[in-house]
């Protein structure tokens, strides 16, 4: 009997020694881990900003489009008031669609749209993104590419 | 004078024994010591089973892919002499890093020679692991206490592609740019990707802090790991007593002795392996006295068929990076893709998957094959095991008809693979649409 509660009670000693030992080593590689993982998260974005300015004496006439190439947009003027951005990024792993007779195809993976950014075939699970249009001070319009509306939303310009 | 000449000789012998600790006659102790005494060989054992040495056996197929990785570890070392990992636009209206890679093509003496190297043998060691998979698979020899091995196996063959796709960013062309804007594009995907897709770009967009990351990682994190994890794959090896063989060879035909010159045995035990106790293990090996006959002295026949098949690899590659050039295309342009975009071939079957569906094409089906590979012969012995089918494992052994079943599933895997590689790269043109070959002519693809 008193063999055994010796045994109990070296065992015991045991766990908590090698317990706290294992346990702080874990500790301190969780939040090491943690650390690392921080470090490498970015902090600043170098990438193209969200929003970009148009004047509007700049747009296109009423009923036709402008291609932004470089923010990936096409601007689409329905009236004298009334215009629409659409992104051109493909819904579905980011390509920039090409501007066709039929509406937009993509050449990565073959997603085909109308030209309301309507998917009609291929992989993309959803319409192109219609964007934000904001009018600023200065006659200019603010275009917001992070923005993703119901396809056909206008906005006032005027 | 004599005097002289004797203790220049003594002096020489003690230098050369300095060195080399053996001479180089045709008796068993010196093949012993040769094998244990050089850090470079000793990886290999002293003796090894007459059927390794048979092309049959492994077709040299792991080889050429631990060779390729050697290769392209010199190449791209000295790539990095003449490389910045730099999006920063230069005088000439180019990225750095783009504008290297023409420097290097026109300017830098071999240097496309160099840089058609690196490429081809990175082609080739994505090939080379697929086909090394394939034979280890359809021989069993992932099977009897080697499972482990099979598991690091994949995570090297995995290893292999994220070295190849980290790689492809560097030049910062169109292929480059796309390539890794898709392929995160697909991480952002799968549970969790979002964050996966930050750490790997350091940024919201691929620019250039993915080009600084993707460079480390490829020249420096992955190759460390790589190198690692094929010390282990090569030691389990070892341990695991050499390749992978039926327990009973006897009857098996064999290289004849005469094939392999005359070997004066000056040990003791004149039929017994009798190299030095290195280490007492467990079990029962080194199986002293099993199979003596089968045994044959890796000095010199393995060495020699080994450096064959390096000056083979070197050679073979050395002629293709002459004659064809490792494609560029035009540098990065971030708004507009070439059309089709195509990825290198190893991921076009991925590509074409991703056209149907891109969370289902892109995560849920690779993210099965790999991992259902990867623990394939555990998913077999947990079957064996509940269903009980104890069968008789004949490892080592090609297209064992007991295991007709599993080797089929596994070819048909390849097949379904290699189908879905073939439509991407010859029946996909623009915008992704379904071409004819025979009607078109190509454009991307096969990089």
């Amino acid at each position: 009997m008193a063999n055994e509660e010796k045994k109990d009670g070296k065992s015991r000693r045991e766990l908590i020694t090698l317990g706290s030992a294992f346990g702080l080593m874990g500790l301190a590689a969780a939040a090491t881990g943690g650390a690392l993982f921080k470090y490498m998260m970015p902090v600043v974005s170098y990438g193209t900003p969200q929003k970009f300015l148009v004047p509007i004496k700049d747009l296109p006439e009423v009923g036709d489009e402008l291609i932004f190439d470089d923010m990936k947009v096409v601007l689409r003027r329905q009236t004298e008031t009334k215009v629409a951005a659409i992104s051109l990024v493909c819904t579905h792993l980011g390509c920039t669609v090409n501007r066709v007779e039929t509406g937009f195809l993509c050449p990565c993976h073959g997603s085909q749209y109308d030209s309301d950014g309507i998917v009609v075939g291929g992989p993309a699970p959803k319409t192109l993104h219609w964007l934000d249009i904001k009018v600023v001070p200065g006659g200019q319009i603010e275009i917001d590419t992070g923005a993703d509306n119901p396809e056909g939303t206008f906005f006032a310009i005027a | 004078m004599n005097e002289l000449k004797e203790m220049a000789k003594a002096f020489g012998n003690k230098l050369y024994y300095s060195i080399f600790r053996h001479r180089f006659d045709n008796t068993g102790l010196t093949k012993s010591k040769i094998m244990f005494s050089n850090v470079m060989l000793h990886i290999q054992p002293v003796k090894i089973h007459k059927r390794s040495v048979k092309f049959k056996t492994t077709m040299g197929l792991g080889l050429i892919t631990f060779y390729l990785f050697l290769i392209l570890a010199l190449t791209g070392i000295l790539l990095m002499f003449h490389y910045v990992p730099s999006t920063a636009i230069g005088p000439d209206g180019l990225p750095d890093a783009y504008s290297r890679m023409v420097n290097l093509r026109s300017n830098v003496f071999w240097g496309g020679f160099m840089r058609n190297m690196h490429r081809w043998a990175a082609h080739g060691m994505v090939a080379f692991v697929a086909l090394h998979m394939l034979r280890v698979y359809l021989a069993g020899a992932h099977r009897g206490g080697r499972e482990f091995n099979w598991v690091v196996g994949c995570i090297l063959g995995l290893l292999t592609v994220f070295l190849s796709y980290t790689g492809y960013l560097l030049p910062w062309d169109q292929l480059a740019f796309w390539g890794v804007k898709v392929g995160t594009e697909i991480a952002k995907l799968a549970p969790g990707g979002a964050l996966i897709r930050g750490i790997l770009l350091g940024d919201t967009d691929v620019g250039s802090e993915a080009l600084v990351r993707f460079y480390v990682l490829h020249v420096a994190v992955l190759p460390a790991i790589m190198g690692f994890l094929i010390a282990v794959h090569f030691f389990r090896i070892r341990k695991d007593g050499g390749l992978a063989r039926p327990a009973d060879t006897s009857k098996e035909k064999q290289i004849p002795d005469d094939e392999f010159g005359d070997v004066k045995n000056n040990s003791v035990f004149k039929t017994a392996r009798s190299y030095k106790l290195v280490e007492i293990v467990k079990g029962n090996e080194p199986k002293v006295n099993e199979e003596v006959d089968q045994m044959m002295f890796a000095w010199p026949k393995l060495i020699i068929r080994e450096v064959m098949v390096l000056l083979g690899v070197v050679l073979f590659l050395s002629v293709l990076s002459v004659f064809f050039d490792a494609p560029l295309e035009g540098p990065a342009d971030p708004n507009h893709p070439t059309n089709p975009a195509k990825a290198p071939w190893y991921f076009l079957g991925l590509q074409e998957l991703t056209s149907y569906d891109g969370f289902i094409g892109g995560i849920v089906i690779p993210g099965i094959l790999a991992g259902g590979v990867m623990v394939l012969p555990y998913i077999e012995i947990f079957l064996e095991t509940f269903t009980k089918t104890y069968r008789k494992n004949i490892p080592g052994v090609w297209f064992a008809r007991e295991r007709f079943l599993e080797n089929a599933l596994f070819i048909g895997m390849y097949l379904f693979m290699l189908t879905l590689i073939i439509i991407g790269v010859y029946f996909r043109g623009e915008n992704w649409a379904i071409v004819y070959p025979w009607e078109h002519t190509m454009s991307g693809g096969g990089h």
